[in-house]
């Protein structure tokens, strides 16, 4: 009767056993799926927002507007410009630096609070414009987008 | 020992219970993951695909010359630009992916099968970034008067105005002199108000000895200087007079099935990018430039040297032609379509077919055709 009682016990903990194991499966399956990198997933977008940013600066430097924009400081058309080219959910913030890493813009070339601009999961673009026509005067343009 | 088989029973049934639940819980969790894999995957495809559209030249690498076409020549597709830098677009190329074409087009199943898109379903647009819509306040022309006031209206996509587009209207008149006709052309500049209007008047009288015979007005809108629209406000549809298009050097016009189906005779062309216009035929009148229903005359090509470089953006043609319930006269048209309405591609493949798809990923890039930027939007879903 003992044994058979032992057994018994015995019988339960490797049910209590298989159960705790079932459970640990299932919650680290679960917990592998919050790393899952998936398309909607910010990491992700930012990918894009980078292609879709580098190629809307090569866009307006492949109609020599880049240049134009940063020799004579036309801010005011450079966001016009970005405006238009960018899709209308995604907001954007040029920075214009010289070599030596010196804010040249005066004026804000932005579309969005700076809010906005605050989160994690900003995309960057680095774009270097050499100069204008034959004037030789690099300037580093940061591109940051966001997907609103 | 009595207690044993319920002990036994008790721990089937919670084990059955364990699995059941394992079985249910496991696959929906799992499907979750796999759609969103099957997402990401729809996305490298859709990526995959737009890169070798907007990034390669295909094979033939000049496969959008050929005349006459063959969609079965096409080894490969791309709608690059030969030596071109990123996202500059052939327009030889891109014409061929607008379906009926008079000159030949690729069909959407044959693009899919050189694509290697079997289970997938895609729609392409290259449209202009923003939109210009002509409206028309007033457009009187007689044979003494021309009193015309059109309204532009500049709106980003998302339907805000664009103030401060530069919009500059060509307006390109024909006029009558017994049977000779002769072609003016005046520009006009402004700009749009806050609320993206821009309004192009023009009043005029004929000159002396001379009828009014028709208008055509181009607007050419940029926004920062941004070279991105083409529209085309012109009094009879073009396609009633003939279909326009061209292929590297050559002019091609075609005879639309449409009455009535009087001959008609090419006067001139006017080629048109988005810095200039040059006039750069005067017909004859002759057989050599006549188009008609006739065997022999359906279809009018010439050779044009540099019209390939030139990279015209648009065609307007001066016809000598009769309108319904009008008599013979010169009749301005542009083309070819949709260029004249500011399009490139207005939709390639059926985007309705997404709508019964798990998910639909859509991607969209800017592109160069012809100086001018549009913007190419794609649209990848997985078929049932």
């Amino acid at each position: 009767m003992k044994r058979a009682k032992g057994k018994g016990k015995s019988g339960q903990m490797r049910i209590v056993e298989a159960l705790l194991a079932s459970f640990l499966i299932l919650f680290a399956i679960a917990f592998v799926n919050l790393f899952a990198l998936t398309p909607t997933s910010q990491t992700y977008e930012a990918g894009e927002l980078e292609k879709i940013g580098f190629n809307v600066l090569h866009d307006l430097d492949e109609q020599r507007l880049l240049g134009r924009y940063v020799q004579f400081k036309e801010w005011a058309n450079f966001t016009a410009a970005l405006t238009v080219s960018l899709p209308t959910d995604v907001y954007f913030n040029l920075t214009v630096y010289d070599s030596s890493w010196r804010v040249v813009n005066t004026a804000p070339i932005s579309y969005g609070t700076a809010q906005v601009f605050s989160s994690s999961f900003v995309a960057s673009v680095t774009y270097i414009v050499p100069g204008y026509q034959a004037n030789y005067s690099p300037k580093i343009l940061v591109l940051q987008l966001v997907r609103g | 020992m009595a207690g044993d088989p319920y002990d036994y029973i008790a721990a089937l049934a919670v084990i059955g219970v364990v699995f059941v639940s394992a079985v249910l819980v496991i696959p929906s969790m799992n499907y979750v993951s796999l759609l969103q894999v099957d997402q990401q995957q729809l996305r490298n495809v859709a990526e995959q695909i737009f890169k070798t559209m907007l990034l390669e030249p295909g094979y033939p690498s000049d496969w959008g010359l050929a005349d006459p076409f063959d969609q079965d020549s096409v080894d490969r597709i791309g709608l690059a630009s030969e030596n071109s830098t990123l996202y500059v677009l052939d327009s030889d190329k891109v014409q061929r992916l607008v379906t009926d074409n008079p000159i030949g087009y690729v069909e959407y199943d044959k693009t899919r099968e050189l694509l290697g898109l079997e289970g997938y379903g895609f729609s392409l647009s290259i449209v202009p970034p923003f939109n210009a819509t002509v409206e028309n306040n007033q457009f009187e022309v007689t044979p003494s008067r021309i009193d015309l006031k059109l309204e532009v209206t500049v709106l980003y996509v998302d339907g805000g105005p664009v103030p401060n587009a530069a919009v500059e209207s060509t307006i390109i008149y024909t006029t009558k002199k017994g049977e000779n006709s002769a072609f003016y052309a005046i520009v006009e500049r402004g700009s749009t108000d806050p609320l993206g209007v821009c309004i192009a008047e023009k009043h005029m009288n004929a000159p002396s000895g001379e009828q009014f015979s028709d208008i055509i007005v181009v607007f050419r809108v940029s926004v920062a200087s941004v070279a991105s629209m083409l529209a085309v406000y012109q009094r009879v549809p073009p396609n009633n007079i003939a279909n326009i298009n061209y292929a590297g050097d050559n002019i091609i016009l075609t005879v639309p099935e449409i009455t009535p189906r009087g001959a008609r005779w090419v006067d001139n062309i006017i080629e048109f990018d988005w810095e200039s216009f040059v006039s750069m035929y005067n017909g004859t009148r002759s057989n050599d430039d006549k188009l008609t229903y006739g065997e022999g005359y359906k279809v009018w090509s010439r050779t044009f040297r540099g019209l390939k470089h030139g990279v015209p953006s648009l065609l307007i043609m001066g016809f000598w032609a009769v309108e319904e319930s009008e008599g013979r006269r010169c009749i301005l048209i542009a083309g070819p379509n949709p260029n004249w309405f500011g399009s490139r591609v207005l939709q390639y493949g059926d985007p309705e077919r997404a709508k019964g798809a798990n998910c639909v990923v859509k991607l969209q890039r800017n592109v160069v055709i012809s100086g001018m930027t549009y913007l190419a939007e794609m649209m990848v879903w997985k078929e049932s």
